[in-house]
């Protein structure tokens, strides 16, 4: 296989929200800086086709008193439970300089003329979810980045971070020219998203009917371990909800009200279609779904009835941003009228909602690495305020820092050629998505809804043997099946430290239940961190700075 | 299984080839109409749709997907 070296100050993995940020702020410092995308800037990853709602603080419309916005992240679904209150006014108190580029750039952030403000929000509280028109957000990002001087290199597999004595080389496969290439870069910024792919979904062997992109499958995390910066909370999961069978996020979008059969709401926040409000039940009660459907009182409704033809057009409007353009498209054809028919809403697959932990910076635990986004957790905003903050950080950092010397990486370079020329050569074997369905079999049946000691300490077995099973047996018929076979490599490596983490926190918390110990334990209110040590895994508990 | 792209309309351009994030597609020769390889990695988004240049490539939903309502 085909080698080439690309030398560059710093290098963003993964051309999504984050990335592109990092890569516009560090190219303004003067550092030379590379994105390397998995797909095409252009739609990829979660926000690929849009998003309406983006977390801020606007002093002239919340006040000068940033603490109601705070408290209001800290109770939301992409807030508080690992984040320190540093992290999280840095955040806020960032969120609308993030505002006023963009709208610089011409994404537009507001609605007739107006910073407009809706959704996931609670009566009597402030809403913190400012509306934007951000369907082409990936296309305005990417020709800011280019206009920067900034080198997209799209359909590049990334999937090795080694540590060399404090330099950084990272290695990724070009599959169309069948290329390993091989980055030395003084930075390093994680922005892969989040991780999906590890949980069946919702549809019984239809791996890609998943409400975030199926295609981030937690790169930037087995990248960050194999480095050596620590991560944060693996065992912690989170699910979303949405139109049942057909995966989308965008939940808070809805103008609706969720309702049980015999019409009656099932939370006390709405009872009728509010475009300010949405219907926050959902976020509050995250298994109403479920609770329903297991006493029998099921389904439960997004019901849009009673909506004015005014706010119907404006929620029409908000999904398109969304990403759920055809989700409306194939309502329209199927003659599905939100207006007269309300639609069923489930919980989908669980997903991780910890990861690569990075602070206020987007700093990790080892030097020169950077992550933003959802390589920890935190939607849009968090990855467009900490993308830029990472790129604020690695930038200044790779112009005074020593070039990368990658002498002491060959002997991993050659083993990792190795294993690709393996899977690429070999005529007998299982292909990724045997791997991919035997991985979320495993992880549902024995780190999913319900844990216990005796099932991940099984589960952890079963889990080896598939990475060995992986590792020496795959096979990868053409570039496109490298690509997902590299993805799996990952997905296994996540799963191991996985159930590592989630024997150790004996307790139960967030998408963390352990049936043989049914109780939140506030001596645990602490982060789990699982990190790389010569003689494997290592797990350690920090206190989280409040 | 989606998504479909109408022969008559489809200029070879590439467009969707190389928009699409899952890689769906493939041109198996220049000037070839795309192919929908893997059309099970399919993420419903809509990226081709909306990236071709001559309208010509649909979504159609498959039934597993199909919306349950009242």
């Amino acid at each position: 296989m085909q080698e080439q070296i690309i030398q560059t100050d710093v290098l963003c993995i993964g051309g999504g929200i984050a990335g592109l940020m990092a890569a516009i702020r560090a190219s303004e410092s003067g550092a030379k800086v590379v994105v390397a995308e998995k797909a095409n800037t252009l739609r990829s990853g979660s926000a690929g086709l849009g998003n309406d709602h983006f977390r801020c603080y606007i002093p002239d419309i919340h006040g000068p008193d940033i603490k109601p916005n705070l408290e209001s992240l800290a109770r939301s679904q992409v807030g508080g439970a690992m984040r320190n209150m540093t992290f999280m006014r840095t955040w806020m108190e960032k969120s609308f300089d993030i505002v006023k580029l963009w709208e610089s750039w011409g994404i537009p952030m507001r609605y007739e003329g107006r910073y407009e403000f809706a959704g996931h929000g609670l009566p009597g509280r402030i809403l913190a979810s400012l509306k934007y028109s951000g369907k082409d957000q990936k296309s305005v990002l990417t020709r800011e980045a280019l206009k920067r001087g900034v080198t997209v290199m799209n359909r590049v597999m990334m999937f090795d971070l080694i540590n060399s004595n404090g330099s950084l080389v990272a290695l990724g496969i070009s599959p169309k020219d069948n290329k390993l290439l091989v980055y030395h870069a003084k930075s390093v910024v994680l922005g892969t998203g989040l991780c999906t792919r590890l949980y069946p979904s919702p549809t019984p062997g239809w791996m890609f009917n998943i409400a975030y992109s199926p295609n981030n499958t937690g790169d930037g995390r087995a990248m960050a371990y194999k480095a050596g910066a620590e991560l944060a909370n693996l065992e912690l999961t989170m699910r979303w909800a949405g139109p049942k069978y057909f995966a989308r996020c965008g939940k808070g979008t809805w103008v609706g009200v969720l309702r049980d059969p015999e019409d009656k709401p099932i939370g006390p926040f709405v009872t009728k279609p509010d475009r300010k409000l949405g219907d926050m039940a959902a976020d509050i009660w995250h298994s109403a779904f479920e609770d329903f459907a297991k006493s029998g009182k099921g389904p439960v409704y997004m019901d849009c009835r009673g909506i004015s033809e005014e706010d119907y057009q404006y929620m029409a409007h908000w999904l398109r941003h969304e990403g759920n353009a055809s989700f409306l498209d194939y309502l329209e054809e199927e003659a599905i009228d939100l207006k007269e028919r309300p639609v069923e809403f489930s919980t989908y697959e669980m997903h991780l909602s910890g990861g690569v932990l990075y602070n206020e910076k987007g700093e990790t635990s080892v030097k020169g690495l950077y992550a933003a986004g959802d390589e920890l957790f935190g939607g849009i905003s968090c990855a467009a305020t900490f993308g830029w903050i990472a790129g604020d950080s690695a930038g200044p950092y790779s112009c005074s820092a020593a070039t990368p010397d990658a002498h002491e990486a060959r002997p991993r370079i050659e083993e990792r050629k190795q294993l690709i020329e393996g899977m690429l050569g070999r005529k007998k074997g299982p292909g990724w998505k045997e791997a991919n369905l035997a991985l979320q079999q495993i992880m549902q049946d024995y780190a999913g809804p319900i844990r216990s000691e005796t099932l991940l300490a099984a589960g952890l077995s079963h889990i080896r043997r598939l990475k060995e099973k992986v590792g020496t047996a795959m096979v990868a018929q053409d570039g496109h099946e490298l690509v997902r076979g590299l993805e799996l490599m990952n997905l296994v490596d996540l799963a191991e430290l996985l159930f590592l983490a989630a024997m150790e926190r004996k307790e139960t918390r967030a998408g963390h239940v352990r049936v043989d110990y049914p109780f939140t334990n506030p001596l645990l209110d602490k982060l789990l961190i699982v990190r790389k040590t010569d003689e494997g895994p290592i797990l350690e508990w920090k206190e989280l700075r409040r | 299984m989606p998504p479909l792209i109408d022969e008559e309309k489809c200029t070879r351009c590439g467009a969707c080839v190389d928009i699409c994030q899952s890689d769906v597609f493939s041109m198996r020769a220049e000037n070839a109409i795309p192919d929908a390889t893997h059309a099970d990695e399919c993420w419903h988004c809509g990226a081709c749709v909306m990236e071709c240049p001559a309208e010509a490539v649909s979504l159609r939903i498959p039934l597993p997907m199909m919306v349950c309502y009242k």
